[in-house]
């Protein structure tokens, strides 16, 4: 997840200033159990230090960047991705009907490996540009496609 | 062989070869190794882009682990054949992905390290970041073929080009040495040539502009200058030969020991002896015998100085056997290596000998012919030996008369007895020559004045043979010096005694006089210092005083400049003339006879003194003026030649009423009738032509505003100092005046003594008048006593009418002798009391008081000198008449009153004395006329009396010096006034 934040380019109009954080939040059971916390501490991307939140809804969600559905949440994805359609956010899940949902990134563990699904409408809706080496990696999911 | 022996062509292609040869070699050289380091630089640079591309695609495999992709990635490689391996490392320095795929792993690095050549391959290692985090790193190896492709190209290329190279240099440098070599070559061979036949007419030929071209030119100038010097050589030789051989004088030189090295032919030819004769031999045998000893000594004298020449005269002889008079002139050049002999010039003068005695005999024959000068030889005791025609002219001997005669016979007798000429000659002898003027005796006695110069004639031994006198008579010359002497003496004394200052000056301004009047004027003498500075030298300033002059109008500097100046006013300031004078300077140029200047003078004088002297003479003048113009007479002065008016005085202008303007410059004529002018103008012209004073007592002018006037005119000539009339000075006083008042006088005269005889004759008339009266009076009395009763009432009136008619002519005659007798019987002056002189009238008035009544108030009255007899009249008069004329029925009131000194200076010497009445009074045009002598105003049968009272009142005042005027109107009564002095003696008379 960290790693999309250096590979996708959000618009500038996102960061008032300079030394704003990044934040990359939560919605939902934590499933790397505190983990995470470790792996971004002292961190940066572009400048920005990296911090991590974890939201209950999506509403309060709706100022990061981006933003990891959890499993917990697989049942409300529809009602969750609608409440943040148009806002700034690269939403990464891994579970549920979430690219159909208007999701961006979609993990998908196959063969023991983690592979992920990028919707480039979805992407293209929240304003985000997601590098080609990246794209090349991923699965290309939206209309038309599987 | 050497290379330095080489020929010329070899060396320039050895040259050209090595040159080329090296220089390519050198540019090859460089060039590899460029290429060596730009290859490696390149490669290593192409290779670490790659490497960085790599980096670059395989950031997110690396990223998120994707090894298909990385290995994917680098198997793009493939297309590089000279790619070896590759391989990615994770962050972890572990092999993530390989090239070729099934490479084994032994075949990479440990782990990352330096990029770098090492063991004939090239490794990169270029890390892999996203953003600032390291994700990996990318190892390249390849090997090195394109390297050694690249090296093996050169070297073939590098081995064509020199080859080629080197054989185009050789083919050009054939072509091209022959340009440089050929004209050296040629230059050589020249040179070989000339050398070898010692031709210098041989000439280098030229092929080309260059070093050699000059060098080619340089050498062939050289030649010509070699062949240019070796002819000037060879012909200044020959000339030099040519000059010693073909020299009429002979030239020898010798050794010291005199034995001859070379023997001009002129020589041979002048002695008639072959040079054989000469050579390596002292020919001393040729010597005439008297003159060995002299040559001997000059010989000696001439080895003693090298370098110095020795002369001598002697004699050779010739192989004919003659002696030939040799004069040689020795050098010792002994020491000079190109000579290194004593070089003898030697000149036949034998002839010359012979010419110059035939000269002396021509020389004498010109002094014997030289008229101005008397050239005369003595013999050494002073006698004559030649005279020529100077001397005879001069002297007025003749030859034959005074050859022989000693000098001295041309001396004055003083001369002589003073032993001068014998002293004249010992200091001849003693200086060599001597010169003396003096006065010389002609053949005739007569004497001159005489220049001579004695020069002693001495032979080469020193022995005296005998003087040379040449005499001229200055006599002339003298006298003109003289008279210029005297002349410039005159004309200096002049200048220095001269009052007026003179300054000449050059013509660059330098003083050449400066006379003693001009530094008495200036206070300073001629400084040095020229035009510009005289200003400031001497304070010359403009006349106002203040401005200093400037140099270029300086009456000395424009003199210099050729203007000439006019009494040029000038202020001269300096310390000895601390106050300042005036000075009046006039300048000229000086030029000399052909016009051309060479200086200017000036001639000045101090105004000062002049300027005092003409205003003590104007002040004189104005004195005169002043007298002239306040003379109460006339004063005129005419011109002597047409008598014309030039001065005229203000009594002359108030006489004749005719301001002097109008009369300047006129005559008589144009102011008088003609006959008085014709009478003044002829009397005019007889003072002049008389020269002596003319005096007209009494002389008629009709005059503007006074008539006829009658003048008594002084004419007085006046003359210039030759006696010639120069102005006729007239003097009139008007005596028109005078001569009146002397007429009156002589009338007042006349009168006076008839006034006597009429007093006289009144007086006697009177007194015998009574007689016949008294008779009358008596015998009517008679007539009326013893024979009135007889007479009828008529008779009794005529007699009545006669005996009163008598006596009113009796009053009459009395009136009349009482009027006579105020001057006939008068008494002196004594103090009156005028108060009772009026109380002792009144006395006698009383009765008359009485009847009519009247008044009579008196005031205080002073106490005057007088005649008391008369006062009493005088107021009896008054009073009586007072009374008399009172107005009919109105008692007459009278009142006399006197006022004393109160009122001014001149009645405080008078006193007033009015007497008023009442009475009928009169008209005041008759206030004169009742003084008059039977004057009446009423008729007899109003008022009795006879007229004379009052005229016998003035009378008596008249007496006293005092005046009584009456005033009055009709009916309203008069006043009578009088005016007395109060002394006597002092003539107060009427104011």
């Amino acid at each position: 997840m960290f790693n999309f934040a250096q590979f996708v380019q959000w618009p500038s109009t996102v960061f008032a200033s300079a030394d704003e954080p990044f934040r990359i939040g939560i919605l939902g059971d934590d499933p790397f159990d505190g983990f995470i916390d470790e792996t971004v501490k002292g961190e940066k991307v572009d400048g920005h230090p990296l911090i991590i939140r974890r939201y209950g809804s999506a509403e309060e969600a709706q100022g990061c960047q981006i933003l990891f559905i959890s499993r917990s949440e697989a049942g409300r994805m529809g009602e969750i991705l609608a409440t943040l359609k148009g806002r700034n956010i690269l939403t990464v899940a891994d579970s549920g009907d979430f690219i159909e949902n208007g999701g961006v990134v979609r993990f998908v563990t196959e063969d023991e490996k983690i592979h992920f699904k990028i919707s480039l409408e979805a992407a293209k809706l929240a304003k985000l540009t997601i590098s080609s080496q990246v794209l090349r990696l991923a699965k290309i999911a939206g209309p038309g496609k599987e | 062989m050497n290379f330095k022996d080489m020929p010329i062509r070899q060396k320039l292609m050895s040259v050209n070869l090595l040159t080329s040869g090296a220089v390519l070699l050198l540019t090859w050289s460089s060039f590899i190794a460029y290429e060596f380091i730009s290859l490696h630089r390149n490669m290593l640079q192409s290779y670490k882009t790659r490497a960085q591309i790599i980096a670059s695609n395989s950031a997110a495999a690396l990223a998120f682990q994707n090894q298909a992709d990385a290995t994917n990635v680098l198997d793009a490689l493939k297309l590089d054949k000279r790619m070896n391996v590759a391989c990615l490392y994770d962050d972890k320095g572990k092999v993530f992905a390989a090239y070729p795929a099934d490479a084994p792993p032994g075949t990479f690095p440990g782990g990352p390290g330096e990029s770098g050549f090492r063991g004939g391959h090239l490794d990169i290692f270029e890390p892999i970041f996203q953003d600032d985090r390291r994700l990996g790193t990318v190892y390249l190896q390849s090997n090195l073929s394109a390297l050694t492709d690249r090296y093996s190209a050169y070297a073939w290329l590098a081995l064509g080009v020199i080859t080629a190279s080197l054989l185009l240099a050789y083919l050009l440098s054939r072509m091209l040495q022959s340009q440089i070599s050929r004209p050296i070559l040629t230059l050589a061979k020249t040179a070989k040539a000339i050398s070898d036949h010692q031709d210098f007419s041989i000439r280098a030929e030229k092929l080309g502009g260059d070093e050699t071209g000059f060098l080619t030119d340089a050498f062939n100038r050289m030649l010509v200058e070699i062949q240019d010097r070796e002819q000037a050589l060879r012909k200044s030789e020959e000339r030099f030969r040519s000059l010693i051989e073909n020299n009429q004088d002979g030239i020898a030189v010798s050794n010291s020991q005199g034995e001859a090295l070379y023997v001009s032919p002129a020589l041979t030819r002048m002695l008639g002896r072959p040079e054989s004769d000469f050579i390596g031999k002292s020919r001393k045998d040729l010597l005439h015998p008297d003159d060995l000893p002299l040559v001997t000594d000059k010989m000696a004298e001439t080895l003693r100085n090298p370098g110095q020449t020795v002369q001598a005269r002697y004699r050779l002889r010739h192989q004919d056997g003659s002696w030939r008079w040799i004069d040689m002139t020795a050098i010792n050049l002994i020491d000079n290596p190109a000579v290194g002999g004593i070089v003898r010039n030697i000149r036949d003068v034998t002839e010359k000998l012979k010419m110059e005695e035939i000269a002396r005999l021509g020389e004498a024959q010109a002094i014997a012919s030289i008229k101005d000068y008397a050239i005369l030889m003595l013999d050494t005791q002073g006698r004559i030996l030649t005279w020529n025609a100077g001397a005879e002219h001069i002297k007025g001997y003749k030859a034959s008369e005074i050859i022989g005669k000693p000098f001295s016979v041309f001396y004055t007798p003083e001369d002589i007895a003073k032993g001068h000429p014998q002293e004249f000659l010992q200091r001849t002898l003693q200086d060599g020559s001597a010169e003396e003027e003096g006065e010389r005796v002609r053949k005739d006695g007569t004497r001159f004045m005489a220049d001579t110069v004695v020069t002693a004639l001495k032979n080469e031994k020193d022995e005296l043979r005998g003087f040379i006198k040449i005499t001229r008579d200055v006599t002339e010359i003298r006298k003109a010096q003289k008279e210029l002497r005297e002349k410039t003496e005159l004309l200096d004394s002049v200048l220095r005694n001269i009052g007026d200052g003179v300054v000449v000056a050059n013509e660059r301004g330098e003083f050449l006089m400066f006379n003693q009047a001009a530094e008495r004027i200036v206070g300073l003498g001629a400084m040095a210092g020229g035009p510009d500075k005289w200003s400031d030298q001497y304070g010359v300033f403009r006349p106002d005083g203040t401005t200093l002059l400037p140099a270029e109008e300086n009456p000395l500097a424009r003199a210099i400049r050729g203007e000439a100046t006019n009494d040029m006013e000038l202020f001269l300031r300096n310390a000895p003339n601390p106050n300042g004078i005036l000075i009046s300077i006039t300048g000229r140029p000086l030029k000399d006879d052909k016009g051309k200047i060479h200086g200017g003078v000036v001639v000045f004088h101090d105004m000062t003194e002049r300027k005092k002297s003409e205003q003590a003479i104007q002040q004189t003048n104005d004195f005169l003026s002043t007298v002239l113009e306040n003379i109460p007479n006339m004063i005129f002065v005419k011109d002597a030649k047409e008598l014309r008016f030039v001065r005229f005085n203000r009594a002359g202008e108030e006489l004749l009423g005719i301001k002097r303007d109008e009369l300047m410059g006129k005559n008589d004529y144009d102011f008088f009738p003609r006959e008085q002018a014709d009478s003044f103008t002829s009397k005019d012209r007889t003072v002049l032509k008389e020269g002596a004073l003319l005096d007209i007592p009494e002389e008629p002018i009709e005059t503007k505003g006074w008539g006829q006037r009658i003048l008594h005119t002084r004419k007085i000539p006046i003359h210039d100092k030759d006696g010639a009339p120069l102005y006729l000075l007239g003097i009139s006083e008007d005596i028109t005046e005078l001569r009146r008042q002397q007429e009156l006088e002589v009338y007042a005269r006349s009168l006076e003594v008839s006034n006597k005889e009429l007093q006289d004759f009144v007086f006697v008339a009177s007194h015998d008048l009574q007689e016949p009266l008294r008779k009358i009076l008596s015998f009517g009395e008679f007539l009326r006593e013893e024979y009135g009763s007889k007479l009828e009432e008529a008779g009794k009136d005529y007699l009545e009418r006669m005996r009163a008619a008598t006596l009113r002519m009796q009053t009459l005659i009395n009136d009349l002798l009482t009027l006579t007798r105020v001057t006939t019987k008068a008494k002196p002056f004594e103090q009156v009391d005028l108060s009772q002189i009026v109380k002792d009238a009144l006395s006698d008035l009383e009765i008359r008081i009485g009847e009519t009544k009247g008044k009579v108030e008196v005031g205080p009255l002073p106490t005057v000198e007088a005649d008391p007899t008369q006062m009493r009249q005088l107021f009896q008069n008054l009073i009586g008449n007072a009374l008399k004329f009172h107005r009919p029925g109105v008692p007459p009131e009278i009142k006399v009153e006197a006022e004393t000194g109160a009122q001014g200076r001149t009645e405080g010497r008078q006193c007033r004395i009015c007497i008023r009445d009442n009475g009928i009074g009169f008209d005041n045009k008759y206030a004169d006329q009742i003084f008059k002598v039977f004057e009446r105003l009423h008729g007899r049968d109003e008022y009795e009396g006879t007229g004379i009272g009052l005229a016998v009142c003035r009378k008596v005042v008249e007496r006293h010096h005092g005046s009584v005027t009456a005033e009055g109107s009709l009916g309203q009564g008069s006043t009578f006034t009088i005016l007395l002095p109060l002394r006597q003696g002092i003539k107060g008379g009427t104011i």
